[in-house]
Parts: C-alpha cells; structure tokens; sequence
C-alpha cells in the first residue's frame, strides 16, 4: 500500500471515529433529558445557559447591530432606494445566513472552545473516573447540560442577532443615510413567512447542537495529557468551523428546495 | 454468614497479574505496587470502568460491569471514594462537591436536610483535627485553593455523607508528612467506626508503608497484597 493511500485511510478512520463520538455525546445528551431533574445537573446547565447565552449577549448584539448598520448603508449605495430588493437582500443575507453563522461562531470561539479546554482537563485530573466512582453517569452530569444549554443558547442568541441588525441597525443606519423606515419595516414583515421562522430556529438548534457535541466529543475523547488540553480547544473550533459550514450548506439546499 | 463487600476472580489487566481477593464487612485490604499504572487499571479494572476479561468482580454481592452503565452506577453508589489528587471536581466549589452524590445521582434524594448535613461536616472535619472555623472557610473555595491534605480530608468527608459499603483509599496517604498522614488514617479510622460493616480498600505505591497499614485500626484484620508487576513482566 502506497504512503498516500495509508494518510488516506487513515484520516478517513479518524473521520469515522470522530463522528462516532460526536454521535454517542448527541445521541446521549438527547436520550437522557431527565437528567436535568438532578439538582447537581441543572446546576451545570444554568452555569452554561449563563456562560454561552446570557455573557454573550453583548458581543451577539454588537455584531449584529454592526452587521445591520453596514449592509444598509452598503445595500443603498449598491441598490438605490427600493425597499423591495433592500428588504430581498436583508432576508437572504442577513436573517438567513449570517444571523444563525455568525452568532454560531461567535458561540463556537467562545463556549465551544472552553467547554472542550474544560473538559480535557477534567480528564487529565481523574474527574470523569471520580464521578464514576461516585455513581454518577459522566455522560449525564457533564454532557446533557452543556449540549443542551447550548442548543437552547444559540437560537435564542441568533434572535438577538437578528433583532439587532433588522430592526436596530436600519434605525441607526438611518441617522446618517437617507432610509424611508416605515415602508421598509412593513416590507420586511410582510416577507417573513412561517417557514423561515421554523427552518431558522432549526437550524440554529442544531448549530447549537453541533457546537456543544463537537466540543464535547473532543474534549472528553482526548488522551489524558496535559499537552492535550489547549489542544483540544483548538481541534474543536475548527472541527467545529468545518461543521458548521456543512450544517449552513444543507440548509441552504433545503432552502433552493423549497423556493 | 456476611457477605463479602469486594470479591475479585482472575481480574487481570494488561499491566497487573490476574489477580483474586476477597474482603469482608469490617475488613481491610491494601494493594501495594510500585507501578502507577498497575494500580490505575487495577482500580478502573475491579470497578468495571475497563474490561476484566473472563474474571469476575462482585461488589456487595452482585456480579459488576455485566449488565447496563445505568446497573453499573447504582453498584457503584455503594462506594466511597477519595484518591490522592482529593478525588473533587476542579470547577465545584467544596460545599458543592461534598454534596454531589446527594444531588447528582441518579436515585431521588432522600436522607438529611441540609442543616444536618452541615452538622455531619463539622463533625467529620474535626475527626481530622480541623477545626469549625477552617471547615467553614474552606466551603466557598475551589479545590485548587486547597492543601493536598485539605482536599483529601474533603473526599473522605464527602464519603461520609453519601454512605459506603466499601471506603476506596487510592494512593491518599502518599506525599504527606507524618503529622497530617496521622490525621488522615484517624479520620479514616472515625469512618471506620461511624460505618460499621464496611470495609477499606486501599491503594498505595510505597511496599514498605503499606506494610505498617498506616496505623488503622476501625478495620482488622487488615490484608496486604503487593502487586509484583516486573517479575510478572518478566515471566
């Protein structure tokens, strides 16, 4: 077997186990929500809802006031002053894509990256053996409050997102360009329809979801070494970055599929 | 006729001999080996967290690791446990931590109210010669801003308040000086008398200590085992 087809085999092996373990931590966070009855448990998801939705909440908004007040000066420039195509691109654009991405990577340098660091060095230290140990299902205490506190962290994050550069970014944007607000405004409700609604809080959720599994997965599946903790942090932003492009490609087929 | 709390048949692993030990309610036994490995994986091995091949393990008298992780964990409930590094949760803050069992296993909470359990902490850190004032200090820190020795008192005093069959001491008493190793085993000692018909597990790296039993007496008889890694190696 030639060198090339055994980095090949190889990198599809480590592909294939990676996504095993993303499977085991999504799959188990997702089948074992009772968990969160426990005290102990719902105390770690309040810490995460607090660390990835509630302390981001200022950067999420910046973004997307920034995000808002640029694509509107820039959209009147290069569109003129019809609100229809303005609202168009707004829609697509904005609410669409770079809502739910941004604020997903935002999440991801964030909490992705600490939660993996957090993990790995609960490894290195014995911890997930002590909680065994002491009868407590890992899986349950560390992995279903961090998985979902993040799947319910980054929709309601990209609300905020979206808010601020549909709504609050034109408003500002109009103190310095001429932009009619109320025609614009009505234009862009109009366009929304239930279907965005609902494949944006889709997809958002699994944003959500792949942020914190991948996080978790890489974390708690790294070889108990030190060296391994900032590692893990790294590996998993950017085995994070590459599944989050995937999951905002499949949406944007889906998306084609029902225009 | 009691039955044996710990029992082991040809556990072996790969860095251990099969291995074969049984310990009584009111007994004790401590493993010695100079490999670090060898006693990890013996742990992890008898406590069914990594496969015992074609041996046997029974905990309280019923076979481990066969059936479910949820079967698994509630066997493990039986266990009180506390290792050199303290066996806490880094990110926990103690008082936290002293309670975990209580409010993170998977069997409803019952037992003391919270006002009993305070009364049981300070009682259990003074066995320890540490004092109410320091016992309540330590409760809003983390574990990395304890001593070795605080962090350890702090395992053995979760132990207390979650109950055992079965008291696991893995490599606790190593790197201490005299003065807190005494305290250490009069705490674990005081455990010994509160819970009656358990028994002691312990690991330890040093043969020769070992040989002492550290000065305990709650438990007796207390067994020694050494794990001779290296001739089994060589053989």
């Amino acid at each position: 077997m030639s060198a090339g087809s055994l980095t090949g085999t190889r990198v599809i092996r480590s592909i294939g186990g990676f996504a095993a373990q993303l499977a085991e931590v999504v799959g188990h966070a997702g089948t074992h929500l009772g968990a969160l009855r426990r005290p102990a448990v719902r105390l770690v998801f309040h810490k995460q809802v607090l660390f990835t939705g509630i302390q981001a909440l200022l950067p999420v908004t910046v973004a997307g006031l920034v995000v808002g007040i640029a694509l509107m000066t820039q959209m009147r420039t290069l569109l003129g002053s019809g609100v229809d195509l303005n609202v168009k691109m707004l829609q697509v654009v904005v609410l669409r894509e770079f809502a739910p991405l941004l604020t997903a990577f935002i999440v991801l340098g964030r909490s992705g990256s600490a939660m993996a660091a957090e993990l790995a060095g609960m490894k290195v230290r014995g911890e997930f053996r002590t909680l065994y140990l002491m009868g407590i299902s890992p899986g349950d205490y560390l992995m279903v409050p961090r998985v979902i506190g993040c799947a319910l962290a980054v929709p309601a994050l990209t609300l905020v997102f979206q808010f601020a550069a549909a709504i609050v970014g034109p408003l500002v944007a109009s103190l310095f360009a001429p932009i009619e607000l109320t025609p614009f405004y009505l234009e862009l409700f109009t366009e929304i329809r239930l279907i965005d609604v609902v494949l944006s809080l889709t997809k958002t959720t699994l944003l959500g979801f792949v942020i914190a599994g991948v996080a978790c997965a890489t974390g708690s599946y790294v070889p108990p070494e030190r060296t391994w903790i900032p590692q893990a942090a790294e590996l998993s932003v950017l085995r994070g970055f590459v599944l989050l492009l995937g999951v905002d490609l499949f949406f944007a087929f889906i998306h084609i599929l029902l225009s | 006729m009691n039955e044996a709390v710990l029992e082991t048949k040809g556990v072996g692993g790969r860095s251990f001999p099969p291995l074969g030990f049984t310990i009584s309610p009111g007994e004790g036994l401590i493993v010695s080996s100079a490999s670090s490995e060898a006693l990890d994986e013996l742990l992890e091995t008898v406590f069914g967290l990594a496969d015992f091949g074609n041996g046997e393990v029974r905990l309280g008298g019923r076979s481990l690791g066969r059936g479910s992780e949820r079967m698994l964990l509630t066997d493990l409930e039986k266990i009180g446990y506390a290792s050199e590094r303290g066996g806490l949760i880094g990110n926990l803050k103690v008082w936290e931590n002293l309670i975990l069992p209580r409010e993170g296993r998977g069997t409803p909470v019952s037992g003391p109210s919270i006002e009993q359990i305070e009364e049981r902490v300070i009682e259990a850190f003074a066995a320890a010669s540490i004092g109410e004032a320091r016992a309540v200090g330590l409760m809003p820190r983390v574990p990395d801003q304890l001593s070795p020795f605080e962090r350890t008192v702090c395992a053995l005093v979760r132990c207390h308040l979650a109950g055992f069959g079965l008291l696991v001491c893995d490599r606790i008493f190593e790197r201490l000086d005299e003065g807190r190793r005494r305290r250490l085993a009069a705490l674990v000692d005081w455990l010994g008398e509160r819970h009656q018909g358990s028994a002691l597990f312990v690991l330890h790296h040093s043969i020769r200590e070992a040989e002492d039993r550290f000065g305990l007496e709650a438990w007796n008889p207390i067994h020694n085992i050494t794990l001779e890694v290296e001739s089994w190696r060589a053989s």
